[in-house]
């Protein structure tokens, strides 16, 4: 985030994002109850049900006689209704400030195409991922709001690993030194774009998303860095642009907002789009399969109360088997400690 | 995919059971004391302040606080935090 971007919250705003960006060390000793009460229920991971309703019924089940899972369950649900609230009331504090800012960011070489007209999908419109307030679409500066509060100031201080570096440590994973023309698929606020641009410093770096407002973020920050991003408001896995057009195809932590068959015709996408030779690399959660029975009902869970409708079957796709039915070739997926994550799939368009 | 993904925005979730009442009660209380210790410090303050010609509060609004005391705000929010996350779970604190 560019410096000017960076809102300077007055003290209501300031201290309140302050107090969700605190509530994980504050829940600790709650959370270390639960996790003795998880001990003592599930001393064999193995021997939880193979199916994760039933698997989740039972833990439930069992969790609910404990106050401090009851406990946490409650202050959980408080976050996730009012992490979005906050941090808008903390914009409109100092709104009339930063607006010029964010308008002056609106010129320049970055661009947006809007599609007005555009159906929006079924497994997107309506839905507030991450459970935030109204969706993604819901306020004029809905973009702007999530990056550089939410995602800065609240994910960014606790996320396990840091969510710049990792972007950036996917970014240069690509296997050339360079690239003329780069396409991130879904692309949102342009985080992961901008470790490609600061990655590939030459490269022509288009993006695409179904969210107008957060594009628009993405191009107030390209502005304020003075690249060129073009930036269009059109679905990943259906882009309308021509074939062979691009020598890189990358994505971030889209795969887990889409359903399996969209993810499936999002690596054909970016297959077609790539010219023969160029290279793919998708990242997204941990895969199900690397985490035991256990671990997979805390991902679900969170999941389920978190505003990820489509979690489930996207983290327990083979996304290597996924990206070699598209047509890619010598495709590798690691998945990267200590947490598994990012999951990495790479891949080759034949030449 | 997912039958419904809107039902996501406002899931069914099991939390408060009548007999956790009487922890929240103790939850609420012990956040009320600490609402009214800092409210009553910040009037304090601004009465100190104000005999000495200072008015606080727009100076208050716009600061941005450097490290050192971002590291102490953050500590006093996690004990506060603490103390009331512990009431409402029935966990002995001695904070």
């Amino acid at each position: 985030m560019s410096e000017e971007l960076h809102a300077r919250l007055r003290q209501r705003g300031r201290a309140s994002v302050d107090f969700l960006a605190n509530m994980g060390f504050g829940m600790s000793d709650m959370r270390n109850s639960v996790e003795e009460e998880i001990k003592r229920i599930v001393p064999d991971p193995d021997a939880l049900p193979d199916d994760l309703d039933q698997r989740d019924a039972r833990m439930q089940q069992s969790l609910g006689a404990s106050t401090a899972y009851r406990a946490s369950q409650a202050v959980g649900e408080w976050m996730a209704t009012h992490h979005g609230l906050t941090a808008k009331h903390a914009f409109e504090e100092v709104r009339d400030e930063i607006e010029p800012v964010l308008k002056k960011f609106e010129e320049g070489g970055s661009t947006v195409e809007a599609s007005p007209d555009m159906e929006a999908p079924a497994y997107w419109d309506g839905v507030d991922f991450h459970r935030t307030a109204g969706g993604w679409e819901e306020h004029e500066y809905q973009g702007y709001i999530h990056a550089d509060i939410v995602h800065t100031r609240l994910v960014a201080k606790s996320f396990p690993g840091g969510i710049w570096s990792q972007r950036l440590m996917v970014a240069g994973l690509a296997p050339k030194d360079h690239y003329d023309k780069i396409i991130d698929l879904g692309c949102s606020t342009g985080h992961f774009t901008r470790a490609l641009q600061e990655t590939y410093p030459d490269a022509e770096i288009t993006g695409v998303d179904l969210s107008l407002k957060t594009i628009q973020q993405a191009q107030r920050l390209g502005n304020a860095n003075g690249w060129s991003w073009k930036l269009y408001q059109r679905p990943a896995e259906d882009t309308g642009f021509e074939a062979e057009s691009f020598d890189l195809a990358g994505s971030y932590i889209l795969l887990h907002e889409i359903p399996a068959h969209t993810i499936k015709q999002l690596f054909k996408e970016a297959f077609r789009l790539l010219k023969p030779g160029g290279d793919m690399i998708m990242s997204d959660v941990t895969r199900y399969s690397d985490l035991d029975k256990l671990a997979v009902w805390r991902a679900d869970a969170g999941a389920k109360y978190g505003g990820e409708p489509h979690w489930r079957e996207s983290a327990s796709l083979d996304l290597a088997e996924i990206a070699r039915e598209a047509g890619f070739v010598d495709v590798t997926a690691q998945s990267y400690p200590p947490f598994n994550y990012p999951h990495v799939v790479q891949g080759r368009k034949p030449a | 995919m997912n039958a419904d993904p809107k039902s996501y925005n406002k899931p069914d979730r099991n939390m408060l059971l009548e007999s956790d009442v009487d922890s929240l009660a103790q939850a609420v209380v012990t956040l009320t004391q600490e609402l009214w210790v800092l409210a009553d410090r910040q009037l304090v303050t601004e009465a100190v302040l104000a005999k000495h010609g200072i008015d606080l509060a727009e100076e208050v609004d716009l600061h941005q606080p450097d490290e050192d005391l971002q590291a102490k705000l953050d500590d006093r929010s996690r004990a506060i935090m603490k103390r009331v996350f512990n009431s409402l779970a029935g966990i002995s604190s001695d904070e």
